[in-house]
């Protein structure tokens, strides 16, 4: 039987994520001015543009590798297969990426090593190896036993994924079915939501065979949610960041997209001042004579996009990296760490330059240059954390029962550290945010698209500094101060929402081992709170209202 | 035992003249030192002991003597800086001390599990505590989680512990429960022997004695050898066959508990026993032992208790090397000088 709060969760969000999803693809150039009509026609309209066919297909292969994974039974799945995979996947990878470096040259160059002829061979031997251990990863997932309903709904999702991404990549009707870039017009929209509501599916079918498990998370959000909901600067972090959200998400509903274009039809002059008068007028125009506020609106949508991208590449690099370097120690984790000081001590902003510089001006690049540049402190923060875990007891029972670094490292060091993970990622997205407008400013941002540093860099760059033409800076950098800072006040709250030694409160309630215990529980989320975490911070609140 | 299965206890001499049937365990001179940047510690120098299937062996020796360190080294679960020097660990006839890494996750916890001393700690906080219990059955019998948590189910039932909570995690038990659960996990894989860490140091006395009774119990159901590993010498007395007392990484009296207990040989262990209260004689003080166990960085010449000794002789310095072990009685051994006397 599902938890019935959990069933009207999934009545409420999958709507909700619905949307979000499809305002993400809902066609530029269709707002208000176009009527009812054709904006409703936007959400389903059969031709518009959708997700790159290689994002629908890296989508597809996780979704399939989860479903096929858990359908395959345990007799396939013998551990030094599943070593093996792990080793090619390692090796291939890693292999590709230092012949892409020589490749490139730069090694050629810097070092004198002329291998350049010679390495087509181990390229393509190297993608073999890693195409061969991705072909294999769904050794990798635990079999599931409770029935076959969740991984073929997964396997359902895989082949809508599948068939969507084929479609984008113009495989049905396009002009060229081997682009994998290519997103062409693709009935998205179907798609889109036979894939939601699969994952629906899944969520439910979850919850009625787990009801325990499901009424437990629940129940976890639910407590993380009050204490989140009692810390001030949280709730302010939210709501700068839900409505720059709003304004990203909505972005054709509020700004015309066809205003950032040319400025001939609009009639409009270079530097106006702001005015109530009209609609696109409120921010003033530029030296283009283009509507400030229509690119402040756009710019919402890159300048976060970029964040959070930016964010995941660097969390996931920071977080392997540092949980490696701390569980191992000795050689391992000092070559780790010794390239995590490298990375520290460069220059960022000369790394990051080079780095844009020789990928090409497109937000893509942005993304990856942040990702890959800013990951050492979460690698240092994370390192420190897996250290303390590392000498915990059940490190050693571990060993001691025969488990490999891996399940160890899996199993034990990762959801003990994952709170911490969590709490530093939010403040890393407000650095990668700050990290894109920086790059953006110095011309290095994607020249077909706005953010709020390129809208700086163009200020800048025409005397808008000189004028003083206070309505085209004031607002991408307000913008910037307003976004990074909420990210910092959610990163903190969650840090004293997860960690209760930072928890504000008049009386300790119970003893503080516990209570970073269940700290530990409410994030995974797997374990109930003790009564003493929420009867403190119940009695703490009332305090502050008397 | 035999005699000459006791007598690998002496030095070297008695090393050529191997036995064919050697019990379950049997540690022969085993040395474990610890690498530090000043030199080697010599946690454990020289240990001999052995253990019969079905049997029960009390480690004992004041805090830092090197019977952890011992019997980790069975497993060879020494820290980092950690090494086996010499010595043999023979379990069923085959040598632990010789085996490489991966070898050893074959023997762990399937023929040897060790029921760590802080349950709280030796359990994953955020890990359900049933499928920790699992984990070494699904590593090592290649059962799927179900059975595996069928099982752990089953162990719960066996330690005393409603199957129910195999869900819970180890905050929501309490201590008692967890130290049992330990228990359960050590039995997770039908191991032949056990290695009891110091398994009821943390607990309060009625805790403790039930603890001592379940293990009890399941050593008779179950046929088990077991280790324990423990400073209190009155749990030692209660539920060992043997014991071995320990002093300065080397083995200063062994023997069966009779032996120990009513015919203390060497002047440590007989301080070690009268620095305990005994219930049923006139209260009066108890003896504390003078003086600091020695640095084994650089462990004294001759008899490591020498510096310590109230019944010292002049012959007992390390102008006269180190004492022999030498059985006063039939399996009962002491290394001590006044024993060379007669």
């Amino acid at each position: 039987m599902i938890p019935a709060r959990l069933k009207s969760w999934i009545l409420i969000w999958t709507p909700v994520v619905w949307l979000v999803l499809e305002l993400v693809k809902y066609p530029k150039e269709t707002g208000w001015n176009d009527g009812w009509v054709a904006m409703l026609k936007g959400f389903f309209d059969p031709s518009v543009a959708s997700y790159p066919a290689w994002f629908l297909l890296g989508f597809a292969y996780i979704a399939l590798v989860v479903g096929i994974g858990m359908l395959l039974p345990d007799v396939v799945k013998p551990k030094a297969v599943k070593k093996l995979d792990r080793w090619m996947l390692g090796v291939g990878a890693s292999a590709l990426v230092i012949g892409y470096l020589l490749e490139r040259g730069w090694l050629v160059r810097w070092f004198g090593l002329d291998l350049h002829p010679s390495l087509r061979p181990m390229m393509l031997l190297s993608a073999l190896v890693l195409g061969l251990g991705l072909l294999l990863l769904p050794l990798q997932m635990p079999t599931r036993r409770a029935g076959a309903v969740v991984p073929g709904l997964f396997v359902a999702m895989g082949i809508v994924y599948v068939v969507w991404g084929l479609s984008a990549g113009g495989l049905f009707g396009g002009e060229d079915p081997f682009s994998l870039t290519a997103a062409v017009g693709s009935h998205g929209w179907v798609y889109q939501t036979i894939a939601i509501l699969l994952g629906a599916a899944i969520v439910w079918v979850w919850g009625s065979t787990n009801p325990e498990r499901a009424e437990l998370m629940v129940w976890n959000t639910r407590q993380v949610w009050k204490l989140y909901r009692a810390n001030w600067q949280g709730m302010v972090g939210l709501y700068i960041l839900l409505f720059f959200a709003f304004l990203a998400l909505l972005a054709p509903f509020l700004a015309d997209h066809a205003r950032l274009g040319s400025t001939a039809q609009f009639g409009h002059m270079a530097f106006e001042l702001p005015t109530f008068n009209s609609y696109y007028h409120l921010f003033g125009t530029d030296e283009q004579g283009l509507s400030i506020l229509a690119e402040f609106i756009w710019s919402a949508r890159i300048s976060l996009f970029v964040g959070l991208m930016a964010t995941a590449i660097s969390t996931i690099l920071g977080a392997g990296i540092g949980i490696a370097a701390g569980f191992y120690g000795g050689g391992i984790g000092e070559v780790c760490m010794r390239i995590t000081d490298a990375f520290l001590v460069v220059p960022w902003l000369p790394l990051a330059m080079v780095m844009a510089a020789a990928w090409g001006r497109s937000y893509v690049t942005i993304i990856l240059v942040i990702g890959v540049t800013s990951w050492p402190g979460t690698a240092r923060v994370v390192r420190s954390d897996a250290l303390r875990v590392r000498e915990l007891q059940f490190i050693e029972r571990g060993r001691a029962i025969g488990s490999s670094n891996w399940h160890i490292m899996n199993k034990h060091i990762l959801p003990n550290v994952f709170p911490l993970i969590f709490a530093n990622t939010i403040l890393v997205v407000a650095i990668a945010i700050l990290s894109e407008s920086e790059l953006s400013f110095l011309g290095l941002g994607d020249p077909l698209n706005f953010s709020w540093g390129t809208m700086l860099a163009n200020a800048w760059g025409n005397g808008a500094a000189g004028l003083p033409a206070w309505w085209y800076i004031l607002p991408p950098g307000l913008a910037i101060v307003a976004v990074v800072l909420a990210f910092t006040f959610i990163g903190t709250a969650f840090d004293e929402v997860l960690d209760p030694k930072l928890r504000k409160r008049e009386d300790s309630g119970g003893s503080p081992g516990a209570d970073k215990h269940t700290a530990g529980a409410i994030m995974i989320p797997s374990g109930p709170v003790g009564p003493s975490v929420l009867s403190g911070d119940a009695a703490g609140g009332e305090g502050g209202l008397i | 035992m035999s005699p000459e299965a006791a007598s690998t206890a002496v030095a070297k001499p008695a090393a050529a003249q191997r036995i064919e049937h050697p019990g379950l365990l049997d540690v022969r001179e085993l040395r474990a030192y610890f690498r530090l940047s000043e030199g080697d510690v010599k946690a454990v120098d020289g240990v001999s002991f052995m253990l019969e299937k079905g049997e029960s062996l009390g480690l004992a020796g004041e805090s830092g003597c090197g019977k952890t360190t011992a019997a980790m080294a069975i497993l060879k679960l020494l820290p980092e800086n950690g090494r086996i020097v010499s010595g043999e660990v023979l379990f069923d006839g085959k040598n632990l001390a010789k085996r490489t890494e991966f070898g050893m996750s074959k023997i762990r916890w399937k023929d040897i599990s060790i029921i760590f001393q802080g349950a709280m700690n030796a359990l994953n906080p955020v890990q359900q505590t049933g499928k920790q219990i699992a984990e070494p059955i699904i590593l090592h019998e290649g059962k799927s989680e179900a059975e595996a948590m069928k099982r752990a189910r089953e162990l719960f039932d066996l330690v005393g512990i409603n199957p129910k909570r195999v869900v819970e995690f180890p905050h929501e038990l309490s201590g008692g429960m967890r130290q049992r659960a330990m228990i359960a996990m050590a039995l997770a894989c039908n191991p032949k022997l056990i290695i009891g860490d110091e398994p009821t140091t943390a607990l309060d006395v009625m805790v403790q004695a039930q603890i001592l009774e379940l293990i009890g119990r399941l050593r008779k159901e179950l046929d088990l050898s077991f280790i324990l590993i423990s400073h209190d010498l009155s749990v030692m007395a209660e539920t060992c066959d043997k014991g071995v007392i320990m002093y300065a990484g080397q083995v200063v009296e062994s023997g069966s508990t009779e032996q120990i207990f009513n015919n203390p040989q060497h002047p440590y262990t007989r301080r070690l026993i009268s620095a305990f209260p005994n219930i049923h004689e006139k209260r009066e003080m108890v003896n504390s032992i003078a003086g600091d166990p020695p640095n084994l960085l650089r462990p004294p010449e001759g008899c490591r208790f020498y510096p310590r000794c109230v019944e010292k002789t002049p012959d007992c310095d390390g102008a006269h090397g180190e004492p022999d072990s030498v059985e006063v009685d039939p399996g009962h051994f002491v290394r001590c000088v006044l024993v060379h006397k007669g």
